[in-house]
């Protein structure tokens, strides 16, 4: 019964009383949930919004947070990759670029040049393949796609790509830089599974490499920096507006512009893959000529190049596709020898241009009235991705707001299906913990209660101290036992050492005392056995303390996290709480807020079913 | 002779001593903050009109202990980043966007309500007289306690530099907030606060669990008398509810100093890991750290046992109380 009885509430001061309380306990209750509330919101953050401390993230408002939210997944988290590629200057992707409308024009020439000209897929990146302590969707479909290959054989797989692999987890391809001269692959099933992805990806989900953005990058941003275009336009005669609309010529700059002409030499020669030079006016002959100075013997060639060639006169000259190792090299050699002014830069930039300027039949007004873009020659247009990119967006905002919400959410329940049995684990170590406590503790009790044995009284006082003891000094010779009984990494050392609890025995025995004798005696007379009396009587009388015990274990078992690590070190036997504690040193706050909620679900959904059943079996000490 | 000399190692080392200053500081914090509210909050929960809203409290209450252990540690070590973009710098650096008038309102605001809560403690035992005296001494004890905090930095700023530095001081109540971030965690003057309130945070709500089910016990016929007589509110929680309760009190006072004395070390460990600068080594943790890392057995299981002789005259009184209390279920 409240302690305001009904007639105080009547009046004024009872009133005031209770709204105060009301208030106070509102007060208490918004701190509790608070903290909640921002690991809820904080869940479904990633690096790019993780210091904003609103509670609703503002991608699921905003379509430019949405945006560049994407864009943060698609260049894997990194802010030297978005730049590179989409030619700006962003310091986070808080401030990367958004367009600021759809441009139907650039997005159908875009759409129709993908469609007539077919890019190699090596000149396409899949975006979200990788990325820092966290799993990107399209990782999470690629070690799928693997996993279901191989049938979930991690052997088959480890010998197929000759590295003995532990998880499906440790699968972390570093996307292709199919630029650098020095970048190559050889063929595996990851790369298969990747190039399968990529063709099923829709076109916002990849990005083209930009040579011009490699190029800012390696030889312009070290020099002048890429933050304004003052320090390059001191040092070059000519002037560039901006590196935005910046774009590398093809051909190799003319001899008054030496400062661009020898940095474009070296970047072709040093840094870029040859497969993007071509050569104009340059016969085969030279080519075959060459390489059969180097090789001497076709069979060479075709060893160091992984070919089929039958004699060196078969061997075109290269006309675009992608290729790396002992071919780039060996290409890469050859254009040194030529002189500069037949190479011509190809990639998806120059043929795009190319391709302009024949749809638009070297109309350029035509072309800037359709794109609403101001350039001065074809050779300054630019690929519009970004607009392909944001209208993807736009169209698919609802479904992309949910993946990113639930990104982390899905990444935590993945891993923990990856890592196999830590659920499962924590399932039957609960189980067994909870079936052990509800057989031994009840029993005990019961024989203390029902046979007044002499020392009954020291027995009780007995199996209390162990609760005296500091955990600390028992952990170390429980590990020793477990040792020794040669139990550890098995249930029975999660089990075991907590089966009786003196305190639950107490409480239980106190209990069964309560009990009327006379039903026992009943139960005698009607030929009852002992253990029919147990069952029948005893337990069935004690539902509500059995319940509390039940939930006392429960919660024992499930928080277990120190006993845990040190008697089931092994990655088979973790519960969640062990997998939590490694999977903490190794994820973003997000994902760790995301594994925490989800692992107070099955203690929340306890007390949310069963709270009427714990407050009545819970028992209150009265002096007597 | 090997134990004893585990002993001696242990009592002849000033490391031991000063760890054993800052577990009695611990268990200070811990009980002075966190055993009174599960009690205030049953009792207020047991006042909540509808059955509906006594559910919804109950649930949000409990809410955090629904997180367990370790875990809660690692929120509030997201709550408590010491860079102004922490959560709870973040909350507190608002106050500095409060203009001159509602900022000097909220610095009044806030010393009224500290120091009015000073005089209800200071109060209360005079106004109830025949409240037991033992509680009358505690409250009044943690009267003089919090006035003497509160007059501290007063007294050393004036004994410093003048009666002029104390005038400058109720300057400073006007005018806007000038806050800087607070080092939480990381500053040792806080360190062992900061580790002692996730712990009350989390486990208020479980805890007022058992005294709402004791709240249920006491005879409904009491408080009718009680009225009869024409009691008040305050003289019916201080001469009935608290009476009634005060064995479970007793006991789970005496049971939440054995918790504080040997509990924290997983707390601890994941928030500051005993820093800053040693701030928060408890001897638990120094146990776990000596065994477990040093591999120093015979010296950790010592202090292991140090530390339950402390304990033994409140294990033995626990015991006791115990085995002399008759047990009756909540309805």
């Amino acid at each position: 019964m409240p302690i305001i009885s009904r007639a105080e509430t009547r009046n004024f001061r009872g009133k005031l009383l209770h709204t105060g309380i009301i208030l106070l306990l509102t007060l208490g209750g918004v701190s509790m949930i608070y903290p909640f509330l921002l690991m809820l919101s904080g869940s479904m953050r990633s690096e790019m919004d993780s210091s904003s401390l609103g509670l609703i993230p503002s991608f699921f408002t905003s379509d430019k947070s949405l945006y560049r939210k994407f864009l943060e997944t698609k260049y894997d988290q990194s802010v030297g990759i978005l730049n590179e590629n989409t030619h700006q200057h962003a310091y986070t992707f808080n401030d990367a670029r958004v367009p600021a409308r759809l441009i139907p024009g650039r997005i159908s020439d875009l759409r129709t040049f993908l469609r007539h000209v077919k890019v190699s897929h090596n000149w396409w990146v899949l975006g979200g393949i990788s990325g820092f302590n966290t799993t990107p969707p399209n990782l999470r479909r690629l070690r799928t796609r693997l996993a279901q290959e191989f049938h979930g054989n991690l052997r088959a797989f480890g010998r197929a790509i000759g590295a003995p692999t532990s998880s499906w987890t440790d699968i972390t391809p570093t996307p292709p830089n199919w630029l650098s001269q020095r970048f190559n692959y050889h063929p595996d099933p990851i790369w298969t599974a990747y190039f399968q992805l990529l063709r099923r990806s829709p076109v916002a989900e990849r990005y083209i490499p930009s040579i011009t953005g490699y190029f800012l990058a390696t030889m312009i941003q070290p020099k002048y920096g890429l933050s304004s275009v003052a320090g390059y336009n001191r040092a070059h005669a000519h002037h560039v507006s901006s590196f935005i609309t910046f774009v590398l010529p093809d051909r190799v700059p003319p001899a008054n512009h030496p400062l661009l002409r020898q940095d474009w030499l070296t970047f072709v020669r040093r840094d870029l893959n040859p497969s993007f030079v071509l050569l104009k006016g340059e016969s085969p002959a030279a080519w075959q000529s060459f390489l059969a100075g180097r090789y001497t013997h076709i069979a060479a060639l075709n060893i160091s190049w992984h070919g089929h060639y039958p004699s060196f006169g078969a061997i075109p000259l290269p006309r675009g596709h992608w290729f790396g190792g002992g071919q780039a090299q060996d290409y890469a050699a050859f254009l040194r020898t030529l002189n500069p002014s037949v190479y011509r830069l190809t990639g998806p930039g120059y043929v795009w241009r190319a391709w302009l300027r024949r749809h638009y039949h070297h109309n350029l007004a035509k072309l800037n009235a359709t794109e609403h873009t101001h350039y001065p020659r074809f050779a300054d247009a630019q690929l519009p991705m970004d607009q392909i990119t944001y209208q993807y967006v736009c169209q698919h905002s609802l479904k992309l707001r949910w993946d990113f919400a639930t990104l982390n959410y899905v990444n935590v329940f993945n891993q923990m299906i990856f890592h196999g049995r830590a659920m499962l684990n924590t399932l039957i170590y609960c189980a067994l913990a909870i079936l052990a406590a509800l057989l031994v503790n009840p029993l005990a009790a019961y024989s203390m209660s029902r046979f007044r044995l002499p020392g009954t009284y020291k027995m009780l006082l007995m199996l209390m101290a162990t609760m005296a003891f500091p955990p600390m000094v028992t952990m170390i010779p429980v590990f020793i036992i477990l040792r020794h009984l040669h139990l550890l990494n098995t249930f029975g050392a999660l089990v075991l050492p907590s089966i009786a609890n003196g305190y639950m025995i107490f409480l239980l025995k106190g209990f069964f005392d309560s009990l009327p004798r006379e039903l026992y005696e009943a139960a005698r007379i009607d030929g009852a056995s002992e253990l029919r009396m147990f069952f029948q009587i005893t337990l069935a009388l004690s539902k509500p303390i059995l319940a509390w015990v039940a939930l006392g274990t429960f919660v024992g078992a499930y928080t277990n996290f120190l006993g845990a690590l040190i008697v089931c070190p092994a990655q088979h036997m973790w519960l969640i709480t062990v997998w939590l504690y490694q999977f903490e040193q190794q994820s973003t706050p997000a994902a760790i807020y995301a594994a925490v909620l989800i692992a107070s679900i099955p203690t929340l959904m306890i007390f949310l079913l069963a709270q009427r059943t714990i407050i009545r079996g819970i028992v209150v000490p009265v002096e007597k | 002779m090997a134990c004893v000399d585990n002993f001696a190692k242990v009592l002849f080392d000033a490391r031991f001593w000063s760890s054993f200053e800052r577990t009695i500081y611990f268990v200070a914090l811990t009980i002075g903050l966190g055993f009174w509210p599960p009690i205030l909050l049953a009792i207020l929960l047991q006042e909540v009109p509808t059955a509906t809203l006594k559910y919804i409290f109950r649930t949000v209450y409990y809410l955090p202990s629904v997180i367990s252990g370790v875990l809660i540690m690692f929120l509030w070590r997201q709550l408590y980043d010491p860079s102004k973009y922490g959560v709870l710098n973040h909350l507190l650096l608002m106050l500095n966007l409060c203009g001159p008038i509602s900022a000097t309102l909220i610095k009044l605001l806030a010393l009224g309500l500290w120091l009015s809560f000073i005089a209800i403690l200071i109060m209360l035992p005079i106004r109830i007289e025949e409240m037991s005296r033992p509680l009358k001494a505690a409250l009044w004890v943690v009267a003089g306690t919090l006035t003497a905090v509160t007059l501290q930095p007063i007294a050393v700023r004036i004994s410093e530099s003048g009666p002029m530095a104390g005038l400058a001081l109720f300057k400073g109540l006007i005018g806007p907030f000038h806050l800087a971030p607070l080092g939480w965690i990381q500053s040792p003057g806080a360190a062992m606060l900061c580790v002692v309130l996730p712990t009350i945070w989390a486990g208020s709500g479980a805890g007022s669990i058992l005294y709402l089910a004791a709240l249920k016990t006491v005879p409904d016929e009491l408080y009718e008398a009680a009225e009869m007589d024409g009691a008040r509110i305050w003289h019916k929680i201080f001469y009935i509810t608290l009476p009634q309760l005060k064995y479970l009190i007793v006991i789970q006072f005496i049971a939440a100093v054995i918790a504080a004395f040997q509990g924290g070390t997983d707390y601890i460990l994941a928030l500051t890991g005993g820093g800053p600068n040693h701030a928060t080594l408890i001897i638990p943790l120094e146990i776990f750290f000596r065994t477990f890392l040093k591999l120093q057995f015979g010296v950790g299981t010592a202090m292991a046992w140090l530390l339950g002789i402390i304990l033994i005259w409140f294990t033995a009184t626990q015991l006791k109380m115990l085995s002399k209390a008759e047990f009756k279920g909540g309805r």
